[in-house]
Protein backbone atom coordinates (compact mmCIF):
# COMPACT_ATOMS: atom_id res chain seq x y z
CA UNK A 1 0.00 0.00 0.00
CA UNK A 2 2.93 2.55 1.21
CA UNK A 3 4.88 1.47 -1.60
CA UNK A 4 2.23 1.80 -3.86
CA UNK A 5 1.45 5.83 -2.71
CA UNK A 6 5.59 5.99 -3.06
CA UNK A 7 5.46 5.04 -6.40
CA UNK A 8 2.76 7.53 -8.08
CA UNK A 9 3.97 10.09 -5.52
CA UNK A 10 7.34 9.70 -7.77
CA UNK A 11 5.25 9.39 -10.76
CA UNK A 12 3.36 12.58 -10.30
CA UNK A 13 6.76 14.70 -9.20
CA UNK A 14 8.53 13.08 -12.19
CA UNK A 15 5.43 14.28 -14.85
CA UNK A 16 5.29 17.64 -13.14
CA UNK A 17 9.16 18.27 -13.64
CA UNK A 18 9.18 17.61 -17.39
CA UNK A 19 6.00 19.41 -17.60
CA UNK A 20 5.98 22.73 -19.59
CA UNK A 21 5.96 26.21 -17.80
CA UNK A 22 2.21 27.51 -17.08
CA UNK A 23 1.22 30.04 -19.90
CA UNK A 24 -0.15 32.00 -17.23
CA UNK A 25 3.61 33.31 -16.49
CA UNK A 26 3.97 34.30 -20.31
CA UNK A 27 3.23 37.26 -21.63
CA UNK A 28 0.46 35.46 -24.09
CA UNK A 29 1.44 37.50 -26.96
CA UNK A 30 4.87 37.19 -26.74
CA UNK A 31 5.10 34.99 -30.29
CA UNK A 32 3.54 37.78 -31.71
CA UNK A 33 5.31 40.82 -31.19
CA UNK A 34 8.70 39.11 -32.01
CA UNK A 35 7.17 38.46 -35.21
CA UNK A 36 6.25 41.92 -35.78
CA UNK A 37 10.60 42.69 -35.13
CA UNK A 38 11.00 40.17 -37.67
CA UNK A 39 8.43 40.84 -39.94
CA UNK A 40 7.73 44.20 -40.01
CA UNK A 41 10.75 45.83 -42.08
CA UNK A 42 9.40 43.07 -44.87
CA UNK A 43 5.93 43.92 -44.66
CA UNK A 44 7.20 47.59 -44.82
CA UNK A 45 9.72 47.41 -47.56
CA UNK A 46 6.84 45.89 -49.77
CA UNK A 47 4.09 48.59 -48.92
CA UNK A 48 6.78 50.73 -50.18
CA UNK A 49 7.58 48.64 -53.31
CA UNK A 50 3.78 49.10 -54.10
CA UNK A 51 3.19 52.38 -53.48
CA UNK A 52 5.93 53.55 -55.46
CA UNK A 53 5.46 51.16 -58.10
CA UNK A 54 1.32 52.46 -57.83
CA UNK A 55 2.67 55.74 -58.17
CA UNK A 56 5.30 54.93 -61.07
CA UNK A 57 1.78 53.51 -62.60
CA UNK A 58 -0.28 56.38 -62.66
CA UNK A 59 2.39 59.01 -63.55
CA UNK A 60 3.47 56.75 -66.69
CA UNK A 61 -0.26 56.42 -67.61
CA UNK A 62 -0.81 60.32 -66.52
CA UNK A 63 1.33 61.22 -69.54
CA UNK A 64 -0.39 58.63 -71.68
CA UNK A 65 -3.38 59.92 -71.24
CA UNK A 66 -1.67 63.80 -71.64
CA UNK A 67 -0.09 63.25 -74.77
CA UNK A 68 -3.72 61.57 -75.98
CA UNK A 69 -5.10 64.76 -75.24
CA UNK A 70 -2.65 66.67 -76.64
CA UNK A 71 -3.33 64.78 -79.84
CA UNK A 72 -6.92 65.53 -79.94
CA UNK B 1 -35.70 59.70 -14.03
CA UNK B 2 -32.70 57.54 -12.94
CA UNK B 3 -33.54 54.04 -13.53
CA UNK B 4 -32.15 51.13 -12.12
CA UNK B 5 -28.59 51.19 -13.30
CA UNK B 6 -26.75 47.98 -14.12
CA UNK B 7 -23.25 46.94 -15.19
CA UNK B 8 -22.99 45.22 -18.67
CA UNK B 9 -21.73 41.89 -17.65
CA UNK B 10 -19.61 41.63 -20.77
CA UNK B 11 -17.60 44.81 -20.03
CA UNK B 12 -15.33 44.39 -17.51
CA UNK B 13 -11.82 44.13 -19.29
CA UNK B 14 -11.20 47.53 -19.50
CA UNK B 15 -10.59 48.72 -16.62
CA UNK B 16 -10.71 52.49 -18.22
CA UNK B 17 -14.57 51.91 -18.81
CA UNK B 18 -17.54 49.90 -18.11
CA UNK B 19 -20.73 49.74 -20.10
CA UNK B 20 -24.06 50.45 -17.60
CA UNK B 21 -28.03 49.86 -18.47
CA UNK B 22 -30.40 52.37 -17.03
CA UNK B 23 -33.86 51.42 -18.78
CA UNK B 24 -33.19 51.84 -22.34
CA UNK B 25 -30.23 54.35 -21.96
CA UNK B 26 -27.03 52.61 -22.70
CA UNK B 27 -24.25 54.50 -21.16
CA UNK B 28 -20.43 54.22 -21.32
CA UNK B 29 -18.47 55.36 -17.79
CA UNK B 30 -14.67 56.48 -18.72
CA UNK B 31 -12.80 56.15 -15.60
CA UNK B 32 -9.84 58.45 -15.27
CA UNK B 33 -7.27 56.32 -16.17
CA UNK B 34 -8.72 56.16 -19.81
CA UNK B 35 -9.97 60.00 -19.39
CA UNK B 36 -7.15 61.71 -21.24
CA UNK B 37 -6.59 59.40 -23.82
CA UNK B 38 -10.30 59.53 -24.66
CA UNK B 39 -10.43 63.62 -24.75
CA UNK B 40 -7.66 63.76 -26.85
CA UNK B 41 -9.26 61.33 -29.26
CA UNK B 42 -12.68 63.29 -29.12
CA UNK B 43 -10.63 67.04 -29.28
CA UNK B 44 -9.07 65.25 -32.80
CA UNK B 45 -12.14 64.99 -34.26
CA UNK B 46 -11.32 61.98 -35.14
CA UNK B 47 -14.01 60.31 -33.18
CA UNK B 48 -16.96 62.58 -34.85
CA UNK B 49 -15.55 62.07 -38.00
CA UNK B 50 -15.59 58.22 -37.87
CA UNK B 51 -19.73 58.93 -36.30
CA UNK B 52 -20.46 60.93 -39.21
CA UNK B 53 -18.64 58.46 -41.43
CA UNK B 54 -21.38 55.19 -39.64
CA UNK B 55 -18.08 53.73 -38.74
CA UNK B 56 -18.44 54.48 -35.02
CA UNK B 57 -21.88 54.24 -32.88
CA UNK B 58 -23.21 57.50 -31.93
CA UNK B 59 -22.00 59.02 -28.69
CA UNK B 60 -23.35 61.81 -26.39
CA UNK B 61 -21.98 63.77 -22.82
CA UNK B 62 -24.56 62.95 -20.12
CA UNK B 63 -24.86 65.10 -17.06
CA UNK B 64 -27.72 64.16 -15.67
CA UNK B 65 -26.18 61.08 -13.62
CA UNK B 66 -24.52 62.37 -10.98
CA UNK B 67 -26.67 60.29 -8.42
CA UNK B 68 -25.77 57.11 -9.83
CA UNK B 69 -23.27 55.77 -7.45
CA UNK B 70 -21.71 53.25 -10.36
CA UNK B 71 -20.81 56.38 -12.28
CA UNK B 72 -19.58 58.79 -9.32
CA UNK B 73 -15.53 57.93 -10.37
CA UNK B 74 -16.30 58.18 -14.08
CA UNK B 75 -13.97 61.62 -15.37
CA UNK B 76 -16.97 61.36 -18.00
CA UNK B 77 -20.17 59.07 -18.85
CA UNK B 78 -20.82 59.14 -22.09
CA UNK B 79 -24.60 57.53 -24.05
CA UNK B 80 -24.64 55.81 -26.66
CA UNK B 81 -28.01 54.55 -28.96
CA UNK B 82 -28.51 51.03 -28.39
CA UNK B 83 -27.10 48.67 -31.09
CA UNK B 84 -30.36 47.28 -32.78
CA UNK B 85 -28.72 43.31 -32.24
CA UNK B 86 -25.87 42.24 -30.47
CA UNK B 87 -24.23 39.41 -32.41
CA UNK B 88 -20.80 37.10 -31.53
CA UNK B 89 -18.27 36.16 -34.22
CA UNK B 90 -18.94 32.37 -33.78
CA UNK B 91 -23.13 33.31 -35.16
CA UNK B 92 -21.74 35.14 -37.96
CA UNK B 93 -20.81 33.78 -41.43
CA UNK B 94 -17.96 33.54 -43.72
CA UNK B 95 -19.18 36.91 -45.46
CA UNK B 96 -19.81 38.82 -41.80
CA UNK B 97 -16.36 37.73 -40.34
CA UNK B 98 -14.51 38.67 -43.20
CA UNK B 99 -16.82 42.39 -43.69
CA UNK B 100 -15.91 42.75 -39.76
CA UNK B 101 -12.07 41.68 -40.43
CA UNK B 102 -11.55 44.43 -43.43
CA UNK B 103 -13.63 46.70 -41.48
CA UNK B 104 -11.71 46.55 -38.32
CA UNK B 105 -8.10 46.74 -40.64
CA UNK B 106 -9.62 49.85 -42.66
CA UNK B 107 -10.94 51.50 -39.30
CA UNK B 108 -7.16 50.66 -38.00
CA UNK B 109 -5.39 52.04 -40.77
CA UNK B 110 -7.16 55.32 -41.34
CA UNK B 111 -6.76 56.08 -37.32
CA UNK B 112 -2.73 55.15 -37.72
CA UNK B 113 -2.93 58.35 -40.81
CA UNK B 114 -4.75 60.49 -37.98
CA UNK B 115 -2.55 59.39 -35.22
CA UNK B 116 -4.29 57.15 -33.26
CA UNK B 117 -4.50 53.41 -32.96
CA UNK B 118 -6.96 50.69 -31.83
CA UNK B 119 -6.00 49.09 -28.08
CA UNK B 120 -6.66 45.97 -29.22
CA UNK B 121 -8.34 44.03 -31.97
CA UNK B 122 -11.64 41.84 -30.54
CA UNK B 123 -14.14 40.94 -32.95
CA UNK B 124 -16.95 41.54 -29.55
CA UNK B 125 -16.63 45.00 -30.71
CA UNK B 126 -17.67 45.28 -34.20
CA UNK B 127 -21.50 44.35 -34.56
CA UNK B 128 -23.95 44.53 -37.70
CA UNK B 129 -26.84 46.99 -38.26
CA UNK B 130 -28.24 44.95 -40.79
CA UNK B 131 -24.90 43.68 -42.26
CA UNK B 132 -23.34 46.80 -42.34
CA UNK B 133 -20.70 46.45 -39.63
CA UNK B 134 -20.22 49.53 -36.74
CA UNK B 135 -17.30 49.91 -34.25
CA UNK B 136 -19.03 50.38 -30.43
CA UNK B 137 -15.91 50.55 -28.35
CA UNK B 138 -15.06 54.01 -28.34
CA UNK B 139 -12.05 53.54 -25.50
CA UNK B 140 -10.36 50.73 -27.79
CA UNK B 141 -9.54 54.76 -30.06
CA UNK B 142 -6.12 55.99 -28.43
CA UNK B 143 -2.83 57.66 -29.47
CA UNK B 144 -0.85 56.28 -31.47
CA UNK B 145 3.07 56.06 -30.19
CA UNK B 146 5.84 56.26 -33.13
CA UNK B 147 7.55 52.52 -32.77
CA UNK B 148 5.08 50.94 -30.49
CA UNK B 149 4.07 47.52 -31.60
CA UNK B 150 0.43 46.55 -32.61
CA UNK B 151 -0.93 45.53 -29.69
CA UNK B 152 -3.95 43.70 -31.20
CA UNK B 153 -1.80 41.44 -33.89
CA UNK B 154 -2.45 38.03 -32.30
CA UNK B 155 -6.23 39.08 -30.97
CA UNK B 156 -6.71 39.99 -34.97
CA UNK B 157 -5.02 36.77 -35.71
CA UNK B 158 -7.36 34.38 -33.65
CA UNK B 159 -10.46 36.38 -33.97
CA UNK B 160 -10.03 37.46 -37.39
CA UNK B 161 -7.31 36.14 -39.81
CA UNK B 162 -7.25 32.33 -38.44
CA UNK B 163 -10.91 31.67 -38.63
CA UNK B 164 -11.03 32.66 -41.93
CA UNK B 165 -7.88 31.28 -42.87
CA UNK B 166 -10.18 27.73 -41.53
CA UNK B 167 -12.90 28.72 -44.30
CA UNK B 168 -10.38 29.42 -46.96
CA UNK B 169 -7.58 27.00 -46.74
CA UNK B 170 -9.25 24.05 -45.26
CA UNK B 171 -12.74 24.59 -45.78
CA UNK B 172 -14.14 23.99 -42.91
CA UNK B 173 -16.73 27.06 -40.26
CA UNK B 174 -14.81 27.71 -37.49
CA UNK B 175 -17.93 28.80 -35.63
CA UNK B 176 -18.27 25.63 -33.32
CA UNK B 177 -14.23 25.81 -32.41
CA UNK B 178 -14.77 29.99 -32.17
CA UNK B 179 -17.68 28.89 -29.90
CA UNK B 180 -15.77 26.83 -27.60
CA UNK B 181 -12.52 29.07 -27.19
CA UNK B 182 -15.02 32.42 -27.55
CA UNK B 183 -11.28 34.10 -27.70
CA UNK B 184 -10.94 32.38 -31.50
CA UNK B 185 -8.11 30.44 -33.33
CA UNK B 186 -4.69 30.19 -31.76
CA UNK B 187 -1.83 30.46 -34.14
CA UNK B 188 -0.40 27.39 -32.82
CA UNK B 189 -3.98 25.09 -33.12
CA UNK B 190 -4.19 26.49 -36.69
CA UNK B 191 -0.46 25.63 -37.27
CA UNK B 192 -0.98 21.72 -36.92
CA UNK B 193 -4.37 21.78 -39.08
CA UNK B 194 -3.15 23.12 -41.98
CA UNK B 195 -1.46 21.29 -44.51
CA UNK B 196 2.03 22.35 -45.60
CA UNK B 197 0.87 23.61 -49.50
CA UNK B 198 -1.13 26.20 -47.30
CA UNK B 199 1.67 26.96 -45.17
CA UNK B 200 3.56 28.57 -47.88
CA UNK B 201 1.78 31.21 -48.58
CA UNK B 202 3.19 34.55 -47.06
CA UNK B 203 0.70 35.46 -44.55
CA UNK B 204 0.23 31.76 -43.54
CA UNK B 205 3.72 31.23 -43.43
CA UNK B 206 4.34 34.82 -41.78
CA UNK B 207 1.09 35.24 -39.16
CA UNK B 208 0.40 31.75 -38.64
CA UNK B 209 3.39 29.43 -38.86
CA UNK B 210 6.10 31.85 -37.60
CA UNK B 211 3.66 33.16 -34.76
CA UNK B 212 3.08 29.57 -33.64
CA UNK B 213 6.57 28.69 -33.77
CA UNK B 214 8.01 31.32 -31.39
CA UNK B 215 5.22 31.53 -29.68
CA UNK B 216 5.64 27.36 -28.81
CA UNK B 217 9.81 28.45 -28.37
CA UNK B 218 9.29 30.76 -25.64
CA UNK B 219 6.54 28.39 -24.09
CA UNK B 220 9.19 26.00 -23.76
CA UNK B 221 11.91 28.53 -22.97
CA UNK B 222 10.23 29.59 -19.96
CA UNK B 223 10.12 32.47 -18.25
CA UNK B 224 9.91 35.18 -20.85
CA UNK B 225 12.16 38.88 -21.42
CA UNK B 226 10.73 41.95 -21.21
CA UNK B 227 10.41 41.83 -24.86
CA UNK B 228 7.85 44.25 -25.20
CA UNK B 229 9.81 46.96 -24.12
CA UNK B 230 12.82 46.37 -26.37
CA UNK B 231 10.80 46.12 -29.87
CA UNK B 232 9.82 48.72 -31.92
CA UNK B 233 7.60 48.75 -35.30
CA UNK B 234 8.17 51.98 -37.48
CA UNK B 235 4.59 53.01 -38.91
CA UNK B 236 5.67 52.92 -42.19
CA UNK B 237 6.12 48.46 -41.00
CA UNK B 238 3.53 48.43 -39.17
CA UNK B 239 1.27 50.31 -41.99
CA UNK B 240 3.05 47.75 -44.16
CA UNK B 241 1.13 44.75 -41.99
CA UNK B 242 -2.38 46.16 -42.26
CA UNK B 243 -2.07 46.24 -46.16
CA UNK B 244 -0.83 43.13 -46.36
CA UNK B 245 -3.52 41.12 -44.31
CA UNK B 246 -6.11 42.97 -46.09
CA UNK B 247 -5.11 42.25 -49.50
CA UNK B 248 -4.84 38.68 -48.19
CA UNK B 249 -8.12 38.97 -46.47
CA UNK B 250 -9.97 40.58 -49.14
CA UNK B 251 -8.86 37.82 -52.18
CA UNK B 252 -10.36 35.13 -49.53
CA UNK B 253 -13.49 32.87 -50.39
CA UNK B 254 -15.48 30.81 -48.87
CA UNK B 255 -15.47 27.32 -51.13
CA UNK B 256 -15.65 25.04 -48.72
CA UNK B 257 -19.25 22.80 -48.01
CA UNK B 258 -22.08 22.18 -50.97
CA UNK B 259 -25.18 24.06 -49.74
CA UNK B 260 -28.22 22.44 -48.27
CA UNK B 261 -30.08 25.34 -48.37
CA UNK B 262 -28.97 26.69 -51.21
CA UNK B 263 -30.87 26.39 -53.96
CA UNK B 264 -33.94 24.97 -51.62
CA UNK B 265 -36.32 27.12 -53.46
CA UNK B 266 -35.82 25.44 -56.85
CA UNK B 267 -36.26 22.27 -55.48
CA UNK B 268 -38.35 22.03 -52.60
CA UNK B 269 -41.92 20.60 -53.04
CA UNK B 270 -43.50 24.21 -53.47
CA UNK B 271 -44.85 25.56 -56.29
CA UNK B 272 -43.88 29.46 -56.86
CA UNK B 273 -47.82 30.10 -56.22
CA UNK B 274 -47.32 28.67 -52.45
CA UNK B 275 -44.38 30.74 -51.77
CA UNK B 276 -46.49 33.41 -53.23
CA UNK B 277 -48.95 32.64 -50.43
CA UNK B 278 -46.97 32.17 -47.38
CA UNK B 279 -44.85 35.82 -48.28
CA UNK B 280 -48.69 37.39 -48.56
CA UNK B 281 -49.85 35.81 -44.92
CA UNK B 282 -46.09 37.49 -43.49
CA UNK B 283 -46.72 40.46 -45.23
CA UNK B 284 -50.40 40.51 -43.49
CA UNK B 285 -48.81 39.49 -40.01
CA UNK B 286 -45.71 42.50 -40.33
CA UNK B 287 -48.76 45.12 -41.40
CA UNK B 288 -50.99 44.53 -38.51
CA UNK B 289 -48.00 43.88 -35.77
CA UNK B 290 -45.73 46.45 -37.14
CA UNK B 291 -43.04 44.72 -35.44
CA UNK B 292 -39.72 46.65 -34.86
CA UNK B 293 -37.80 43.38 -34.89
CA UNK B 294 -38.85 40.80 -35.85
CA UNK B 295 -36.82 36.99 -35.87
CA UNK B 296 -36.78 34.22 -39.17
CA UNK B 297 -35.95 31.03 -37.79
CA UNK B 298 -34.77 28.82 -40.63
CA UNK B 299 -34.79 32.49 -42.74
CA UNK B 300 -33.01 30.37 -45.82
CA UNK B 301 -31.56 33.23 -48.29
CA UNK B 302 -34.40 35.37 -46.56
CA UNK B 303 -37.75 35.65 -48.79
CA UNK B 304 -39.85 35.91 -46.06
CA UNK B 305 -37.49 38.41 -43.98
CA UNK B 306 -38.04 40.48 -47.62
CA UNK B 307 -41.49 40.05 -47.44
CA UNK B 308 -41.36 41.87 -43.71
CA UNK B 309 -39.09 44.39 -44.32
CA UNK B 310 -41.27 45.28 -47.19
CA UNK B 311 -44.36 45.10 -45.46
CA UNK B 312 -44.03 47.19 -41.80
CA UNK B 313 -41.16 45.08 -40.09
CA UNK B 314 -38.10 47.62 -38.68
CA UNK B 315 -35.82 45.07 -38.69
CA UNK B 316 -35.02 41.47 -39.46
CA UNK B 317 -32.77 38.85 -37.37
CA UNK B 318 -32.35 35.23 -39.61
CA UNK B 319 -30.91 32.31 -38.37
CA UNK B 320 -30.25 29.41 -40.34
CA UNK B 321 -27.68 26.58 -39.71
CA UNK B 322 -26.74 26.32 -43.30
CA UNK B 323 -23.72 28.46 -44.38
CA UNK B 324 -24.54 28.42 -48.17
CA UNK B 325 -28.20 29.85 -47.47
CA UNK B 326 -26.50 32.67 -45.08
CA UNK B 327 -24.55 33.66 -47.64
CA UNK B 328 -26.81 33.86 -50.27
CA UNK B 329 -28.80 36.00 -47.06
CA UNK B 330 -25.93 37.90 -46.83
CA UNK B 331 -25.29 38.88 -50.55
CA UNK B 332 -29.09 40.04 -51.10
CA UNK B 333 -29.01 41.71 -47.28
CA UNK B 334 -25.90 43.95 -48.92
CA UNK B 335 -26.90 44.41 -52.36
CA UNK B 336 -30.17 45.70 -51.00
CA UNK B 337 -28.64 47.59 -48.04
CA UNK B 338 -31.84 45.71 -45.92
CA UNK B 339 -31.88 45.88 -42.29
CA UNK B 340 -31.62 42.09 -42.73
CA UNK B 341 -28.97 39.84 -40.17
CA UNK B 342 -28.68 36.12 -41.48
CA UNK B 343 -26.97 34.67 -38.53
CA UNK B 344 -25.74 30.96 -38.15
CA UNK B 345 -27.84 29.26 -35.33
CA UNK B 346 -28.60 25.44 -34.74
CA UNK B 347 -31.91 25.54 -32.73
CA UNK B 348 -31.13 22.50 -31.26
CA UNK B 349 -28.09 23.80 -29.56
CA UNK B 350 -28.43 27.56 -29.43
CA UNK B 351 -25.99 29.81 -28.65
CA UNK B 352 -25.62 29.54 -24.66
CA UNK B 353 -25.08 32.29 -21.96
CA UNK B 354 -21.21 31.80 -21.57
CA UNK B 355 -18.04 33.37 -20.82
CA UNK B 356 -16.80 34.70 -17.11
CA UNK B 357 -19.72 34.22 -15.03
CA UNK B 358 -21.53 32.84 -17.88
CA UNK B 359 -22.44 36.53 -18.25
CA UNK B 360 -19.98 37.79 -20.61
CA UNK B 361 -21.33 36.57 -23.71
CA UNK B 362 -25.21 36.31 -23.80
CA UNK B 363 -27.06 33.48 -25.31
CA UNK B 364 -29.98 33.20 -27.87
CA UNK B 365 -32.76 33.35 -24.95
CA UNK B 366 -33.06 37.34 -23.58
CA UNK B 367 -30.53 38.78 -26.24
CA UNK B 368 -33.10 41.12 -27.49
CA UNK B 369 -36.98 41.02 -27.42
CA UNK B 370 -38.88 40.63 -30.86
CA UNK B 371 -41.82 42.09 -31.59
CA UNK B 372 -42.71 38.91 -33.93
CA UNK B 373 -41.00 35.93 -35.53
CA UNK B 374 -41.70 33.62 -38.41
CA UNK B 375 -40.54 29.51 -38.50
CA UNK B 376 -41.09 28.73 -42.04
CA UNK B 377 -40.72 25.18 -42.97
CA UNK B 378 -38.96 24.96 -39.88
CA UNK B 379 -40.66 22.87 -36.46
CA UNK B 380 -39.97 19.26 -38.61
CA UNK B 381 -36.56 19.87 -38.06
CA UNK B 382 -36.28 19.85 -34.56
CA UNK B 383 -39.22 18.04 -33.85
CA UNK B 384 -38.52 15.25 -35.91
CA UNK B 385 -35.08 15.55 -37.43
CA UNK B 386 -33.64 16.25 -33.90
CA UNK B 387 -36.34 14.63 -31.61
CA UNK B 388 -37.84 17.53 -29.60
CA UNK B 389 -40.94 16.49 -28.55
CA UNK B 390 -43.52 18.69 -30.57
CA UNK B 391 -44.65 20.04 -27.00
CA UNK B 392 -41.52 21.07 -26.49
CA UNK B 393 -40.80 22.78 -29.56
CA UNK B 394 -44.12 24.74 -29.56
CA UNK B 395 -43.11 26.06 -26.52
CA UNK B 396 -39.74 27.12 -27.46
CA UNK B 397 -41.12 28.86 -30.56
CA UNK B 398 -43.99 30.34 -29.03
CA UNK B 399 -42.22 32.04 -25.97
CA UNK B 400 -39.43 33.15 -28.97
CA UNK B 401 -41.56 36.53 -29.84
CA UNK B 402 -45.45 36.99 -28.49
CA UNK B 403 -46.86 37.30 -31.89
CA UNK B 404 -45.86 35.02 -35.17
CA UNK B 405 -46.04 32.83 -37.74
CA UNK B 406 -45.46 29.07 -37.72
CA UNK B 407 -45.48 26.91 -40.65
CA UNK B 408 -46.89 22.78 -39.45
CA UNK B 409 -45.43 20.60 -42.03
CA UNK B 410 -48.15 17.17 -41.73
CA UNK B 411 -46.59 13.95 -41.17
CA UNK B 412 -47.58 12.77 -44.97
CA UNK B 413 -46.00 16.16 -46.54
CA UNK B 414 -42.72 14.71 -48.66
CA UNK B 415 -40.18 17.09 -46.27
CA UNK B 416 -41.47 15.45 -43.47
CA UNK B 417 -41.77 11.73 -45.07
CA UNK B 418 -37.68 12.54 -46.37
CA UNK B 419 -37.04 13.06 -42.90
CA UNK B 420 -38.45 10.06 -41.89
CA UNK B 421 -37.77 7.52 -44.79
CA UNK B 422 -34.12 6.38 -42.74
CA UNK B 423 -35.60 6.15 -39.51
CA UNK B 424 -38.18 4.62 -37.17
CA UNK B 425 -41.24 6.63 -37.12
CA UNK B 426 -41.69 7.24 -33.00
CA UNK B 427 -43.57 9.74 -33.54
CA UNK B 428 -46.72 8.89 -33.11
CA UNK B 429 -47.91 12.85 -31.42
CA UNK B 430 -46.44 14.60 -34.46
CA UNK B 431 -49.50 15.94 -36.48
CA UNK B 432 -51.40 18.92 -37.01
CA UNK B 433 -54.17 18.34 -35.17
CA UNK B 434 -52.14 17.71 -32.38
CA UNK B 435 -49.76 21.30 -33.40
CA UNK B 436 -53.04 22.95 -33.77
CA UNK B 437 -54.15 21.79 -30.07
CA UNK B 438 -50.47 22.77 -28.70
CA UNK B 439 -50.87 25.62 -30.38
CA UNK B 440 -54.14 26.49 -28.94
CA UNK B 441 -53.08 25.93 -25.37
CA UNK B 442 -50.25 28.51 -25.80
CA UNK B 443 -52.15 30.98 -27.53
CA UNK B 444 -54.88 32.70 -29.57
CA UNK B 445 -54.33 31.28 -33.17
CA UNK B 446 -55.17 34.59 -35.01
CA UNK B 447 -55.51 32.76 -38.66
CA UNK B 448 -54.41 29.49 -40.40
CA UNK B 449 -53.77 29.25 -43.94
CA UNK B 450 -53.27 25.61 -45.88
CA UNK B 451 -50.61 26.96 -48.66
CA UNK B 452 -50.56 22.96 -49.35
CA UNK B 453 -53.04 19.96 -48.89
CA UNK B 454 -50.25 18.89 -45.85
CA UNK B 455 -48.53 22.25 -45.22
CA UNK B 456 -50.55 24.74 -42.99
CA UNK B 457 -49.46 28.29 -41.28
CA UNK B 458 -50.42 29.08 -38.19
CA UNK B 459 -50.81 33.19 -37.23
CA UNK B 460 -50.40 32.97 -33.49
CA UNK B 461 -50.54 35.66 -31.03
CA UNK B 462 -50.05 35.59 -27.20
CA UNK B 463 -50.60 38.79 -25.84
Amino acid sequence: MTSKTLISGFGILAMLSVASPAHAYLDPATGSIILQAVIGAIAGATLFFRTTLYRAKSMVLGIFKKSGNEDK
Amino acid sequence: MIHHTALEPGSFRDPGGRIFTSGDRILRAVMPSAAPAFELARQSGVLDRLVEEDRLVGFASVSDIEAVPQLRDASHVLEHPAVPFISHPYEWSFSLLKAAALFHLDLQIDLLRDGFTLSDATAYNVQFDGVRPQFIDHLSVRPYVEGEVWAGHRQFCMQFLNPLLMWDALGLAPNHWFRGTLEGVAPEDLARMLPLRKKLDWTVLTHVVAQAAMQNRKVKAGTPKAEKRGVTLPKHAFEGMLHGLRRSIAGMRNKAHTTVWGDYAGRNSYRADDALMKAQFVAEMTRAVRPKMMYDLGCNSGDYSVAALENGAGRVVGFDFDHGALELAYSRAQADNLAFLPLWLDAANPSPSQGWAQAERKGLAGRAQPDAMVALAFIHHIAIGRNVPLDMATDWLVDMAPVGIIEFPHKEDPMVQTLLAQREDIFPNYGNDQFRELLGQRARIVRTIDVLPTRTLYWYDRT
